[in-house]
């Protein structure tokens, strides 16, 4: 089944968060988020957590911060960017996403997934079963189409969402990224990938005013304090 | 000074009467009220000197009611939130404000450096150039006692407190200017359907029109348009805040200083933030600024701007004073003696006109102003506040035909005519353009999505500025795309009133310049008031030479410093034109260049700062090294323990006490922050042969090789060791400095070189935390801490790589070791999928507690590859070959690889290249110092040299200090003597080369 758009995806299931609050949403309570979690320690251990209000007592900010519970990178080489959406397209049994910043959402209730365009021949696929999911995908995508490499652990995610249906968090977010988050220009559904600092991050937007932010592991905790510190004239409350 | 007068008047302004608020000036309390600027409150109370001028100290008043002020620069806060040269006339009043008085000692009212008046014969233009550069050394001697003279204002060394931000805007048109031309076009791009964005660098919306009354129509009209765009959800407006500069792609900096009330640093709210604002198109309605009439005496407290005048009348609500003359070439000043004449002030208009409009006249007549036309001021007395003034007969050349008697006053208002405001297209490199008919520059043009309105282009009347408004904001939408060309929006236009039709007509401007008048006056005439310029500087500077305008401003100084010139640099090219008998246009103007008005390096920095101001990268053990006494240190952007307090006291401690630990029992590292690159593909070997000096195609799966890759030029660009994984598979690690930029480098090869190549690499430096375990009782450790490995030599041997999953306390963990040695001891490489990392370590010291295991950081881990002779950075330093490192036996010669043709280019390959060796100090007790020069002992000591020394430690091993070094002839000169001779320590010790391993030159040791 392919779910139409992120906000059902995000309803349906959200994201392989360690975050209790994200568990929440999760749909997939079947699903065994992360077998190995007591062996795993969070990056953004020691920072700030709990609310920051604004002076004028709000909190309009909200951070969640988690790993991701699976995330492999599917690649190709020069020229073989539509041969490799071929393959996933059959393999997946939907149309896979063709251009960059398109995403497609599946939501087989065994395995969710999205599938993301990051580059002309790369693609992320996010699961909510974790760990390394890389052999199996490996094993069903041909050597000679494409290459496979599990960042379950390369990437983490940090969820930044408005809790304030008047506050327009894209005002915090363009202090650290020069993107144009109006709607026509950044639609609900579509990654894009940006930095500060020169440090990649990857967003993905999942309504108007909520977003997930990919940031690279041993960058993840800068990323929480670059977004907390932004947030916090506009009240912020910080959770991992 | 005390607030000992009322000069507020009982209605009217746009202040906030229900509001009150108090601030300090010079430790003094001043009332006002909301909606106050800092100068306003000040002329209230009665207050005329609020500076001294920068080089005569001469008393000075408030010149202005905007961003063009002059003289009133005041000092805010004290301590870390101190700022300097802030502009009384933008600084808004409010509680908790405190604001003092500069450059004047003691205060600005009795400055004992107005002696430098008596001086002013030799003040003169080029005075610097003529008296402190007789020679080099003779500036050089004096250069530091000016530059402790110069200056306005002081800054505060102490770390600054405030919090400044950075943001990145996108919209569809912005608009530069809320005045009546700014907001029409805001209004029409808006209802065109683009979003907008408007800024304004004033605290208040409107621009010229606050400066009329709020109940004529002007003002009305701006209070409903006000409304109007306030209501369209696609319009947002920035007050306070200054397009400072255009640059390329229709990017427009904007600094936006917060309300004074809400920064507060400690909840995040910044002091300002810098705006980067890019926008499809942008209208620039950014006014105009009224000149000086440049007569002796102008620069007396007192002498206003006739637009100040009216700002301070009916926007604050002031008689700013009782009776004044107003010398005027136009009709807009009009407005302002009006203005001030309803307040009961008695008020004289000299024009240099020889008729005005009968309208104009009537209303004159009505509220019994005294005209002089024909007349102009041309001398004001007094010496902290204007006393009289002298009024002279001219003719339509300005020429001077009779004197008038003396006239009792206390404000003298002067309109010159008005230049529009054209920096902004400047900063485009577009010249401004004279246009004789307005007598003033207007923009020689615009950018093809840019777009001028108001006074700015020229307008001289309210409906022509409104029309040009509405016309640009729809052409402005029209560059959106999906935005169809619309019509102009007529909405805003209203019924114009004979006040509104008045004429901004500008009479060429050295009509009323003090040339023609200085020869009347005995006081000196100001062009340029903020750096002391007068129009004899300038007319001297002309005989000396200097003809060019470029030339006459950095000569004179005129129209420099923080004002640049705002209120001078169009009288002075009247009378440079004058002097050279040539037409204005002829003359040009100086480069108006970025910033527009003075940022603040606080501004400029942004969020950059203090701890943003690099990204910091961790890994995975990053708490447990601040846990366990690891002392941190930057490598890159990363953070690495440098040496760890429980192995020694100090640094030098403890890295000889790691080194121990490694050598004869066991100590772990954190080299997660190796580059890790995953190669993957069908060709995957063949490239790494490509990449790499040495092949790897024969590369088994599970076993690991060390090689190095060049640059294209021959150069060695980095090394380290790659594991396979698979047939099409590698596990790729590379130097913790050059991981970047040889994922970018293979990036580059397989795009650009040998796209046929079917390979992809990867950056997998953040999937995997590393440790590296090294020492002779590591195998007994990693038996018990990874029992399911069988680490025996045979099943396990070295460059063997395992993949395994952890047991017991670690089921389920993906692991891989790899074993190979940095140090020269046994040694394994652990990798744990990130997040496991810290588990892993943890686990590793629990097991590892009968073993002694310690951590070891990162200077140990650079000394123990001295001792082993490996090379680092500091070798690979981009200057040396693989020869010059002694591995050139690895480079294969029986394959290409990148940089094999030019590493055996003449240069490259000559004899006397300096190469790796070992180096001992003589004089055991000697400490070898990097960087320092060797030389042979018969050499000069001069030069370059025979080499460097590049890497240096401590070893236990040799019992000495010990280094690396690069010399001429390497290791044929084993046994030899060199100098190492440092300048910088002024040091010089005698070394004898030895092999660049000191230890276990067979590996014996890790191949056990």
């Amino acid at each position: 089944m392919l779910l139409a758009n992120a906000t059902a995806y995000k309803s349906s299931y959200s994201i392989y968060c360690t975050q209790p609050s994200i568990y929440k949403e999760s749909a997939m309570n079947s699903v065994e988020l992360f077998p190995h979690q007591h062996l795993m320690h969070s990056p953004f251990e020691g920072h700030e957590k709990g609310e920051f209000k604004s002076s004028q007592c709000q909190v309009n900010v909200n951070l969640n911060a988690g790993f991701v519970s699976s995330l492999t990178l599917l690649g190709t080489w020069n020229g073989a960017g539509a041969q490799l959406t071929q393959k996933i397209s059959a393999m997946l049994g939907l149309d896979a996403p063709a251009k960059t910043g398109d995403v497609v959402y599946l939501a087989n209730p065994v395995q969710p997934s999205v599938l993301m365009r990051v580059g002309p021949e790369e693609l992320w696929l996010l699961e909510a079963k974790s760990g390394d999911q890389s052999s199996h995908w490996r094993a069903q995508l041909p050597a000679d189409a494409a290459t496979v490499t599990d960042l379950s652990h390369a990437r983490c995610v940090i969820r930044v969402k408005s809790q304030n249906a008047n506050f327009e968090l894209c005002q915090m977010l363009n202090k650290l990224y020069a993107l144009d988050f109006r709607l026509s220009h950044f639609p609900i559904g579509q990654v894009k990938h940006t930095g500060h600092h020169h440090v990649p991050v990857l967003l993905h937007r999942l309504s108007e005013q909520e977003f997930d932010v990919y940031a690279m592991t041993t960058y993840a905790y800068e990323t929480l304090h670059n977004l907390y510190d932004a947030a916090l004239e506009y009240g912020v409350n910080v959770e991992y | 000074m005390s607030q000992t007068e009322n000069l507020r008047l009982a209605n009217g302004g746009r202040i906030n009467r229900s509001l009150p608020v108090s601030f300090q000036y010079n430790g003094q309390t001043i009332n006002a009220f909301e909606g106050d600027s800092a100068a306003s409150a000040l002329l209230a109370t009665g207050e005329k000197v609020f500076a001294r001028s920068f080089k005569y100290h001469r008393p000075r008043g408030i010149l202005s009611a905007g961003i063009e002020e002059p003289n009133a620069l005041f000092t805010t806060g004290s301590g870390a939130t101190q700022e300097p040269n802030v502009v009384a006339t933008q600084l808004e009043a409010f509680n908790g404000l405190s604001v003092k008085t500069q450059n004047a000692w003691p205060s600005v009212h009795f400055d004992l450096m107005s002696v430098n008046s008596l001086l002013s014969p030799v003040f003169v233009a080029g005075f610097y150039y003529k008296t402190f550069m007789p020679s080099l050394k003779a500036w050089m001697f004096f250069e530091h006692f000016i530059r402790r003279a110069a200056g306005l204002g002081k800054n505060d060394n102490t770390p600054d407190q405030d919090r400044y931000d950075y943001h990145n805007d996108y919209v569809d048109v912005l608009v530069i200017g809320s005045g009546i031309a700014g907001l029409s076009a805001a209004f029409s791009a808006a209802t065109s359907g683009a979003t907008v964005l408007l800024v304004e660098q004033d605290f208040a919306l409107g621009g010229a029109l606050l400066n009329r009354p709020v109940d004529s129509d002007e003002g009305k009209w701006l209070d409903q348009t006000l409304a109007s765009l306030m209501a369209m959800p696609n319009v947002k407006c920035l007050t306070r805040a200054t397009a400072f500069g255009l640059y390329d792609g229709n990017t427009v900096g904007v600094i936006e200083r917060s309300h004074p009330m809400a920064i507060n640093a400690k909840v995040g709210v910044p002091k300002s933030r810098f705006r980067t604002v890019r926008a499809a198109s942008i209208v620039m309605a950014a006014g105009s600024i009224e000149q000086p009439v440049v007569f002796a005496g102008n620069d007396t407290p007192g002498v206003m701007l006739s637009s100040a005048v009216g700002a301070y009348v009916n926007r604050y609500a002031i008689q700013i004073a009782k009776n004044a003359v107003f010398t005027v070439n136009n009709d807009a000043a009009y407005l302002d003696a009006i203005a001030l004449a309803k307040t009961g002030a008695k008020v004289h208009i000299a024009d240099v006109r020889e008729s005005i409009s009968p309208t104009l006249l009537a209303q004159v007549q009505d509220l019994k102003i005294e005209l002089s036309l024909s007349s102009s001021v041309i001398e004001a007395t007094g010496s902290k506040g204007v006393q009289s003034c002298r009024l002279a007969k001219l003719n339509s050349q300005g020429e001077v035909l009779s004197m008038g008697p003396a006239i009792t006053t206390e404000l003298i208002a002067m309109s010159g005519g008005f230049t529009p405001t054209v920096h902004l297209t400047s900063h485009r490199s577009i010249k401004p353009v004279y246009n004789p008919t307005l007598g003033c520059f207007v923009p020689g043009g615009f950018d093809k999505t840019h777009f001028g309105a108001g006074a700015m282009m020229g307008h001289t009347n309210w409906r022509d500025s409104l029309n040009s408004g509405l016309e640009a904001g729809a052409k402005a939408a029209a560059c959106v795309d999906g935005l169809a060309a619309s019509t102009p929006s007529n909405t805003l236009n209203w019924s114009l009133t004979d006040a509104a039709s008045l004429s901004f007509a500008r009479a060429p401007l050295a009509v009323a310049s003090g040339q023609k008048n200085k020869a009347v006056g005995k006081c000196k005439a100001f062009i340029d008031f903020q750096h002391d310029v007068t129009v004899d500087d300038l007319t001297l500077a002309h005989r000396e030479g200097f003809v060019a305008v470029e030339h006459i401003k950095r000569y004179s100084t005129l129209g420099m410093a923080t004002d640049q010139g705002k209120t001078a640099n169009a009288n002075a090219l009247a009378i440079l034109a004058q002097e050279r008998g040539l037409d204005v246009s002829q003359v040009g103007t100086t480069t108006f260049r970025p910033p527009y008005s003075p940022a603040s390096l606080g501004a400029l920095a942004g969020r950059a700062v203090g701890r943003h101001f690099q990204p910091v990268r961790r890994t995975a053990m990053h708490n447990w090294h601040l846990a366990n006494k690891g002392e941190m240190t930057e490598a890159g952007y990363w953070m690495r323990p440098l040496w760890f307090s429980s192995n020694g006291a100090d640094l030098s401690q403890a890295y000889k006490a790691e080194m121990l630990l490694v050598r004869q029992g066991v100590g772990v590292a954190d080299v997660s922050t190796l580059g890790k690159i995953d190669v993957q593909g069908p060709d995957a070997a063949e490239f790494l042969d490509r990449v790499y000096v040495n092949g790897f195609s024969k590369l088994a799966v599970g076993k690991a090789r060390y090689g190095f890759m060049l640059r294209e030029d021959g150069i060695v660009m980095d090394d380290g060791t790659t594991t396979r994984l698979a047939q099409d598979r590698f596990f790729m690690t590379t130097t913790t400095a050059q991981a970047a930029k040889v994922m970018s480098h293979l990036e580059f090869l397989l795009q650009v070189v040998w796209p046929n190549l079917r390979v992809t690499v990867a950056s997998v430096s953040d999937q995997w935390a590393a440790m590296s375990l090294a020492g002779p009782k590591v195998r007994d450790l990693l038996r018990k801490a990874l029992p399911q490995i069988n680490f025996d030599n045979e099943a396990f041997p070295f460059m063997g790589a395992i993949d395994s999953v952890g047991t017991g306390a670690l089921e389920g963990m993906p692991i891989r070791v790899v074993r190979l040695t940095f140090s020269g001891e046994l040694a394994y490489e652990i990798y744990v999928p990130t997040h496991f990392g810290k588990t892993m370590w943890s686990h590793l010291f629990t097991v590892g507690a009968e073993f002694n295991l310690r951590p070891y950081g990162l200077e140990a881990l650079g000394s123990l590859r001295i001792e082993k002779g490996h090379v680092v950075g500091s070798e690979m330093d981009g200057r040396t070959t693989l020869d010059d490192l002694g591995a050139g036996a690895m480079a294969s010669k029986t394959k290409s690889f990148w940089g094999d043709t030019l590493r055996r280019s003449e240069n490259l390959a000559r004899n006397n290249r300096p190469t790796l060796v070992g180096l001992e100090p003589v004089n055991p007790s000697d400490v070898v110092l990097n960087g320092a020069i060797l030389f042979f002992p018969d050499d000069e000591i001069k030069g370059h040299g025979r080499g460097h020394v590049t890497s240096n430690a401590y070893s236990a091993e040799v019992g000495a200090h010990i280094a690396l070094g690069l010399v001429q002839g390497g290791k044929s000169k084993i046994g030899q003597e060199v100098l190492a001779v440092s300048p910088v320590r002024n040091s010089t010790i005698r070394l004898k080369i030895v092999d660049p391993c000191f230890l276990d030159a067979a590996g014996e040791r890790y191949r056990i």
